[in-house]
């Protein structure tokens, strides 16, 4: 096979920018944060969603740095030809990518050893198109992983599948529940040794919330906890020790809702794992409760808006933490707990952080679920702070919904950040986020609950926050709860963000633009407008030709939908696009096809060359 | 009574086709299994209105073009629009309609056509991307009545415009004058249209010499 010329230069290039050499004016740690990178994979590689169990989103690449990332441009894209909105980030295994289309979740294997990233094979699960109507927020797919050989991933329709990595067949499907009833999966399953983990969607439908796990191999369900009910159901025993006496107590996923209301209280975990290796604890978070009316579930609603502490061999709660109790607001829980060990007041301390819905960022730690940090970092006008010696919000009365009452409210329903993941960075010891600065009117209307149909009853139109712009991109000090720098952005900013070792972070905007920032500096080095709004996650790998690149998906839609009246909102979309310095990659360039007029002057046979 | 309303409603998960009477029905209201659009015609031959074109050029009268019987009455507004938000339709189609979960009921596109016939169907019977069937919890004047709510908002076809909706004309679409040669000069292809109470019969295999 024939490379072009630049490919072959690439490992002189490398030669020069070794990664052994420290980069210019290195950055001077903020927190002095550390994380823990296990698994460990490959510098090169992208192997889960968020890259480690921490959840750090951080690459060790840094080919790319703050000197050269104005110098990125396109090498290649790849479009999936799927028009609902794309959230996931590609793996990278080896010398192969995987990605998975939104619905119909058709998987592509795309062999970047051959020039343009061929597709090695595709793998097309059909499922059932009922699905479509039931996911309240697009028909999307937040991820994909990887595991065994095998690349592993839900399907909208409430089945979990395996697909031999090498082949591009199935190994198994598993129906994880009931589509017809309201329920679906959108959240990307999280694999620890040999179980993966899996959780539902249906907050808005009254299907009651639960994470399982399966066995990587056959697909068989090892066990599932439920978000509400009875402690048996939770997988609440007497290892659990929430740090809060208002988490303590018998069955308080039935005694803190009326009646059976627990039965349909929602707390689907659709949003991100993350894992402690030492501690062998996973960590994830439930949604809001359902219905949407707070009126008509007085209570706790436990164990909604919450944050669980889980033993990673049997399920077991270890500890819970409810960020909004008795949720009025539909604040889900489920955002990513970023794992780091953070020097805060004097001593260091394993914590997680967790940017929530209710527009508060919290630093909590994660071996015992006391709250050590909670401080606003999007503009909130629900309540009056968290009290830190209970660990209870303050919510404002007159922030309280009654129906068929209109009230404004900030955050909107989709908070101060929604599922869009956040990175830290270990170098600045930062973390870094895509936020919101939205309000909602909202008027609340007494629902039903009818099987199959939402269990909602929120009726909404959302604004910007005060200075009217939608999106803001910020850096994050999770010791001190303070912002150290933002970027404003019109529209709004859903991407996942991604940090790297040349202490570039990379992130994206509903109208477009994908934007390389100095994650010391906050100063934007590179900015390049793609064919549609980008909500997916960023990443970054190496190629087989050594070369650092940087992939992020666009494709609008999910909940970015709100602001879809803006003017210039754009269409949607169904590209990936990978960059590299200068835009180079074997993808491109000459000599890529053999044609007569390169050929041998022997096989040369038509007159209209000449004589 | 909104509080009453959530129990009441409870039931209709649990008592689906027992017959019994839900709070909210009249007297003359009754729950038919399958209800459509009076899908069987006078003649009894059972085919309801079709969901796409019909194949061979027949025009469609009939069934797919009758209105709503429940006219404009101000109740049937009314109790539409308090069954849109009871039934969780706003929930999925928007408080106002324009879509969230579920399509857009107010732009005049309509996936398995617009008329008013057309929308009952759709409702009672439901769809595949996800659209549930009421036909078997709703009376049929209730469904009426939820029609005629969207009737209101502007978005369907009158009654009569079955083909117009399938062929995507509007009411200020103008037409060609050539198109009514072409229509005249491919009809004579094809036998007229039968009575409706015949058989449907298969296209001339060709031009006559």
């Amino acid at each position: 096979m024939r490379w072009p010329h630049s490919a072959l230069l690439a490992p002189l290039f490398l030669a020069a920018a070794s990664t052994n050499l420290p980069a210019q004016h290195a950055p001077v740690s903020v927190t002095n944060a550390t994380a823990v990178f296990a698994p460990n994979d490959p510098p090169g590689e992208w192997h889960s969603q968020a890259r480690d169990y921490a959840n750090t989103r951080y690459s060790p690449l840094d080919q790319i740095t703050r000197e050269n990332v104005s110098h990125l441009k396109m090498a290649w894209t790849f479009s999936d030809g799927v028009q609902y909105g794309h959230e996931g980030a590609p793996l990278v295994v080896g010398d192969t990518m995987y990605v998975v289309a939104p619905f119909p979740d058709v998987a592509y294997a795309l062999d970047l050893t051959k020039p343009g990233a061929p597709i090695k094979w595709s793998y097309e699960p059909k499922p059932s198109q009922l699905a479509i109507g039931k996911a309240c927020c697009d028909a999307v797919i937040r991820g994909w992983a990887f595991a065994n050989g095998k690349l592993i991933y839900n399907l909208l329709d409430d089945h979990t599948v395996a697909v031999d990595a090498q082949t591009g067949k199935e190994v198994w499907r598993i129906k994880m529940g009931n589509v017809e009833k309201g329920e679906t999966m959108t959240m990307a399953p999280f694999v620890i040794g040999n179980k993966v983990l899996v959780g539902n969607s249906g907050g808005e439908m009254g299907k009651i919330g639960w994470v399982a796990a399966l066995d990587v191999d056959t697909g068989k369900e090892l066990w599932r906890a439920f978000a509400t009910g009875p402690d048996e159901l939770v997988k609440i025993g007497p290892s659990f020790k929430p740090f809060y006496p208002w988490l303590k107590g018998k069955d308080l996923g039935v005694s803190t809702w009326p009646n059976d209301m627990w039965k349909t209280g929602a707390g689907a975990s659709w949003g991100w794992f993350s894992y402690d290796p030492d501690l062998n604890l996973f960590y994830i978070g439930t949604s809001n409760p359902g219905p949407r009316v707070p009126m008509q579930r007085p209570g706790l609603n436990l164990f909604t808006s919450t944050v669980f502490a889980r033993d990673a061999d049997t399920g077991e709660a270890k500890w819970a933490y409810t960020f909004t109790p008795h949720d009025q607001w539909d604040y889900d829980g489920v955002n990513e707990n970023i794992l780091i060990d953070l020097p805060i007041k004097g001593k260091t301390r394993k914590v997680l952080v967790h940017l929530d819905r209710n527009a508060f960022a919290y630093t909590i730690d994660r071996v015992t679920g006391e709250v050590l940090v909670a401080e606003p970092f999007a503009y909130q006008t629900w309540s009056d702070g968290i009290d830190l010696k209970t660990g209870m919000p303050k919510v404002r009365p007159e922030m309280e919904p009654k129906p068929e009452v209109k009230l404004t409210v900030c955050p909107p329903d989709i908070g101060g950040k929604d599922w869009q993941p956040a990175a830290f960075s270990p170098r600045t010891g930062l973390v870094y986020a895509t936020i919101f600065n939205i309000c909602m009117d909202l008027t609340d209307h007494v629902v039903s609950y009818i099987a199959g149909t939402p269990y909602d009853g929120m009726e909404m139109t959302r604004h910007p926050g005060p200075g009217g712009n939608w999106g803001e991109f910020m850096a994050w000090n999770p010791a001190t709860g303070k912002k150290l720098w933002k970027i404003d952005e019109k529209f709004m900013t859903m991407s996942g963000v991604l940090a790297t070792a040349g202490d570039v972070v990379f992130y994206g905007t509903v109208d477009g633009w994908f934007r390389a920032v100095d994650a010391v500096s906050g100063k934007v080095l590179w900015s390049q407008k793609l064919g549609s709004g980008i909500i997916s996650q960023p990443m970054t790998y190496l190629g087989p030709d050594k070369r650092q690149y940087v992939a992020v998906y666009s494709g609008v839609g999910g909940a970015a939908m709100v602001s879809k009246d803006m003017p210039g909102f754009p269409p949607r979309g169904s590209t990936l696009y990978v960059f590299s310095i200068d835009g180079d990659s074997p993808a491109s360039g000459p000599g890529l096809i053999e044609t007569d007029a390169t050929a041998p002057s022997a096989k040369r046979e038509h007159s209209q060359t000449g004589p | 009574m909104p509080r009453a309303l959530p129990i009441a409603l409870l039931l209709v998960t649990v008592l689906p086709l027992s017959g019994c009477k839900w709070p909210w029905q009249t007297a003359n209201d009754e729950p038919q299994a399958g209800a459509t659009a009076s899908l069987v015609d006078s003649s009894g031959s059972g085919v309801g209105p079709p969901l796409g074109g019909v194949p061979g050029g027949l025009h469609i009268g009939g069934e797919p073009n009758m209105a709503n019987p429940l006219g404009g009455q101000p109740q049937a507004l009314a109790d539409g629009r308090r069954l849109f938000l009871a039934m969780n339709c706003a929930s999925c189609h928007g408080y106002d309609a324009t879509g969230g979960m579920g399509p857009n009921l107010t732009d005049k596109q309509w996936r398995y056509a617009g008329t008013p016939a057309a929308v009952f169907n759709s409702i009672a019977q439901g769809r595949p991307q996800g659209m549930p069937s009421w036909g078997r919890t709703l009376p049929e004047a209730q469904i009426w009545s939820i029609v005629a709510y969207l009737q209101s908002l502007g978005g369907t076809y009158e009654a009569g415009q079955y083909n117009a909706s399938l062929e995507g004309d509007t009411e200020k679409t103008l037409v060609a004058p050539g198109y009514a040669t072409v229509e005249k000069v491919t009809a004579s292809l094809n036998p007229p249209p039968p009575p409706a109470h015949q058989q449907v019969q298969a296209p001339s295999p060709g031009l006559k010499q």
